[in-house]
């Protein structure tokens, strides 16, 4: 039985949040941009634990590598009012050919934008915290 | 080609702009969305459940939680979204206004009137509002209606 938190949500720990992660293909990326909070739907791949996501030279990029930024995914269900989400935390880092390992490794994941435009910069977020809650389906009855 | 199509706006990404009426329409649809706040230089999303009413966002979250205390008078982010991922097509709508917490009796009362649940928990309920001044949308079409191949 999961750990539950005080609003009795179960909490995810690091594995199982990995793990879901590794079955989604979009998040959210939540940075600061000036003062002001930006959320970006992005398309995403797993890098080990790093959440890898292309970018064209917009906000993400501009305002991402900066500073510390969040990501989440989520799956909720409404006819159960039930599902569960993730948070990651870190620091978003463009991979560069200075990283040629790296680059080689990323440009093999299959992080395809649903978008267009031009994504050619890759960026690679190493998490710092990653966790995550489940509200689980009411039991039946 | 009708006028319809000819006036949809595309962004650099080839993303349909969607207009502030059809945004907020699909807010009122919609029960979850995400909040984000900053805390410090940190940014931090959580779901929460929340419902449109008269153009506001009214969240409903618990009393004495960090997202309480982050979205005092605060500027958040607040987005919805929806997607397909076997169509490679969906749409998100972000607000961006100031957050303050509901404090004043009578409009608590309305809150607490209101078909809003909170999936989590039965814990004291605790609400916020975000005012809809700052409305974006985009809306990605399947590849398959752009004459693209779902790669």
């Amino acid at each position: 039985v999961n750990q539950r938190d005080r609003h009795g949500l179960e909490i995810l720990d690091r594995d199982a949040s990995l793990q879901l992660l590794a079955g989604r293909s979009v998040g959210r990326l939540a940075v600061v941009d000036g003062n002001q909070p930006l959320i970006l739907p992005v398309n995403y791949a797993l890098d080990g634990e790093a959440i890898v996501l292309r970018s064209d030279d917009g906000r993400k990029l501009r305002a991402g590598t900066r500073s510390p930024v969040c990501f989440e995914v989520d799956d909720f269900d409404e006819s159960t009012r039930s599902g569960w989400d993730v948070v990651v935390t870190g620091r978003l880092e463009e991979v560069t050919p200075f990283d040629a390992a790296t680059l080689d490794r990323v440009h093999r994941l299959p992080v395809t934008p649903w978008a267009e435009g031009d994504k050619r910069y890759w960026l690679r977020l190493v998490p710092g915290h990653i966790g995550g809650r489940r509200i689980p389906r009411p039991a039946v009855g | 080609m009708t006028n319809a199509e000819a006036t949809v706006e595309v962004d650099r990404n080839g993303l349909e702009v969607l207009g502030r009426e059809e945004a907020l329409d699909l807010l009122a649809r919609s029960t979850i969305g995400r909040i984000g706040v900053h805390v410090g230089a940190l940014p931090i999303v959580l779901p929460v459940n929340f419902l449109l009413f008269d153009d506001v966002i009214v969240v409903r979250t618990s009393a004495g939680t960090k997202l309480a205390a982050a979205t005092q008078h605060a500027v958040v982010a607040f987005e919805v979204d929806d997607f397909d991922a076997l169509a490679h097509s969906g749409w998100s709508v972000v607000v961006t206004g100031v957050a303050r917490a509901v404090t004043d009796p009578e409009e608590l009362a309305h809150c607490r009137s209101l078909p809003l649940t909170d999936w989590a928990t039965g814990h004291a309920p605790h609400y916020i509002v975000i005012s809809t001044e700052i409305v974006t949308g985009r809306r990605l079409p399947s590849p398959l209606l752009r004459g693209r191949r779902i790669t």
